[in-house]
């Protein structure tokens, strides 16, 4: 099959991806073969491709925003129909056997393997993933329009989550990309006054027409639209040391820790 | 990864919460999608053929996206 895949990482300018053929996946147990429809291009894509994180397996193939129809099921497998179109997410699978895991909090569990990362992922025809990480999608939307709710859309729905913010009020978000033009929608349904810092004119504009839309009646203009520069200037120091010494040292501010 | 600029105290004063978010759970998979579809949610995303994917990355290093891009294999 047809596939980008990295062998070493490399600026981008460099163009580390290369178009290579390599054998067709087949699913293993508790696992389904997705035939890819759209996969889409994430940050960590970058980061991953640049070697601005460890690459724990190369060569592999990035990609972790996958949206495509079942095509195999391997043994025991039962979530899903041969065609039903799923998608698939960063989070891979987990040990099965942590704390975190058995706490439904498997994103933290330190043996997690991620999806074009660890494993191979979606710049390809064909990817495999265990059929209890991929999800139903929508007919609402098209494979490629799919894509970025399952990376920028789950992390920012995610941190939506954690803040705990409640209907009414304000949520500010910094910088405006695959992941705040998703957030924002969820925001704005919940009622909360939403405001946008970006750089970006493009940005900015696309944040003005998502901002009002699900919103019957806006109570005031929505976006407040500032540059980060003027509202972030740092005056005096905390130092850095001391947080990293909190958050090795401090059982309270382990991974996971409220 | 780049580190955490400093900043003033005084930002942080008055039991203020900072929190980060690692990865995602299948359950927020399986909420946003759910909420996505009831709102529903309109994304912007352009696609390239999958071969392009270095260029891809490359646009979205420089900015030069509007929000999502998705390779098309």
């Amino acid at each position: 099959m047809k596939a980008m895949l990295l062998d070493r990482p490399a600026p981008i300018e460099q163009k580390p991806l290369r178009r290579a053929d390599i054998p067709l996946p087949e699913p293993g147990t508790g696992e389904i073969l997705i035939k890819v429809g759209a996969c889409g291009v994430c940050h960590t894509d970058l980061h991953t491709a640049e070697g601005d994180l460890p690459l724990p397996v190369l060569p592999m193939v990035p990609g972790h925003q996958i949206v495509g129809r079942v095509e195999k099921a391997g043994p025991n497998t039962h979530r899903f129909w041969i065609q039903d179109r799923v998608g698939v997410t960063w989070f891979f699978a987990g040990c099965g056997s942590c704390n975190f895991c058995a706490q439904e909090r498997e994103n933290l569990c330190s043996k997690a393997l991620f999806t074009g990362y660890h494993v191979n992922g979606g710049y390809a025809e064909y990817m495999v993933v265990p059929e209890e990480s991929a999800f139903l999608i929508s007919e609402l939307f098209s494979d490629a329009h799919a894509t970025p709710l399952l990376c920028g859309g789950v992390i920012g729905y995610r941190a939506l989550r954690l803040s705990e913010i409640k209907p009414g009020q304000r949520l500010g978000l910094y910088g405006f990309g695959n992941s705040a033009h998703v957030v924002i929608q969820v925001a704005v349904k919940m009622d909360c006054r939403v405001h946008v810092f970006t750089r970006s004119l493009r940005h900015q504009k696309l944040a003005e027409e998502l901002g009002p839309r699900g919103l019957g009646q806006p109570r005031r203009p929505l976006s407040n639209l500032l540059t980060p520069r003027s509202f972030l200037r740092p005056r005096a120091r905390l130092s850095l040391k001391h947080c990293e010494r909190l958050t090795r040292e401090a059982p309270w501010l382990w991974p996971g820790s409220q | 990864m780049s580190r955490i600029p400093e900043f003033d105290y005084s930002l942080i004063y008055g039991e203020r919460t900072m929190r980060s978010v690692a990865n995602t759970t299948r359950r927020d998979a399986a909420e946003l999608l759910r909420v996505a579809a009831e709102i529903p949610i309109r994304t912007v995303v352009e696609t390239f053929p999958l071969e392009e994917a270095n260029t891809v990355l490359r646009m979205m290093k420089e900015s030069a996206l509007q929000a999502g891009a998705a390779l098309i294999p």
